[in-house]
């Protein structure tokens, strides 16, 4: 259950989209926060991004709550 | 062995002198001498690694020295893996460099067969998922490194069994993933990510400390900001 999600994005999907993003809606588990991002954000389609809640990288099913920390991240090119 | 040359790292007790005969007997092959394997090249070879090999076939390229600060301007237009290999074997005489002036590719990725752990310094997806997959059919652990801008990841893959880059990314991304040739870089970002992977290297060989096996970092420079994520196996194997 949460009313307000706290999500920190890196790489490219920061400069789309912002660092630090605050989103009033409902998901309970992470495919429903993918699901609901894609959705909202339409550039992040087809890119692969891993979601980390609490500091661990998370499938799907994994639940999220009001108070986990969530992280948005996409692979990075090399160097 | 010149132990004076190692001196201040076989005094760590962590190390010593056994620690810096492992160093010695290991071999490390690095995949790329750009941002990457320049840093991570030049503190290999200054610690001690007894063989180190290095696969690049570009030419080195003005706007390449900004940040892959081992070539002058006299390597302009040079192919990197060799003047990489020169400039480390000066620094280190007693590491016996072997140059490989050709891209990895699947026809060839066996090549890491000969080595104890191989550095991933590519600049492209296509040579990263080939070398995950013959490192998992040839049991060899290998060490990533990535970069965006000002922001960096490093983890160690196939360790011990350890998950691998298809744990955190099954497939390569549909869409295209911007590199530092389009979006640019920091100049310093790939020389503290190469010298995260060269730590991570040196900690292996040693068998000292807590390897970034099963844990991705994730560090911004702009922000200061370290974290780690740890993740597990999630990808079938086949």
């Amino acid at each position: 259950m949460n009313e307000s999600l706290h999500i920190k994005l890196f790489g490219m999907l920061q400069e789309k989209i912002g660092a630090e993003i605050e989103l009033n809606e409902f998901v309970t588990t992470v495919a429903q926060l993918r699901a609901m991002l894609e959705k909202k954000y339409v550039y992040m389609n087809g890119i692969n991004y891993l979601v980390a809640i609490n500091k661990t990288i998370a499938a799907d099913e994994t639940i999220i709550t009001n108070d986990s920390e969530i992280a948005i991240l996409p692979p990075f090119s090399g160097g | 062995m010149n132990t004076t040359r190692y001196d201040r790292q076989i005094k760590l007790s962590e190390i010593g002198a056994e620690g810096q005969l492992r160093i010695r007997n290991a071999s490390v092959l690095v995949i790329g001498a750009g941002g990457l394997g320049c840093p991570a090249l030049q503190y290999l070879a200054a610690a001690g690694v007894g063989t180190i090999g290095i696969v690049d076939n570009d030419i080195v390229e003005e706007s390449n020295l900004q940040r892959q600060v081992i070539y002058g301007t006299d390597s302009l237009g040079k192919n990197k893996a060799e003047s990489a290999g020169k400039y480390i074997q000066n620094l280190n005489p007693e590491t016996k460099v072997i140059i490989y002036n050709f891209r990895l590719i699947q026809s060839n990725v066996d090549l890491i067969e000969k080595y104890d752990i191989i550095i991933d310094c590519t600049d492209n997806f296509e040579t990263r998922y080939i070398l995950n997959d013959s490192s998992i059919q040839l049991k060899k652990p290998w060490i990533y490194g990535a970069i965006h801008k000002f922001e960096g990841q490093v983890s160690v893959f196939n360790y011990q069994g350890g998950p691998s880059y298809r744990d955190l990314f099954p497939n390569k991304s549909e869409a295209d993933i911007p590199n530092c040739a389009t979006v640019g870089v920091l100049g310093v970002l790939p020389g503290i990510t190469g010298m995260l992977q060269a730590t991570e290297c040196i900690k292996i060989i040693t068998g000292i400390g807590d390897i970034l096996s099963g844990k991705l970092l994730v560090f911004d420079m702009l922000k200061n900001q370290f974290n780690t994520y740890n993740f597990i196996h999630q990808y079938e194997r086949t």
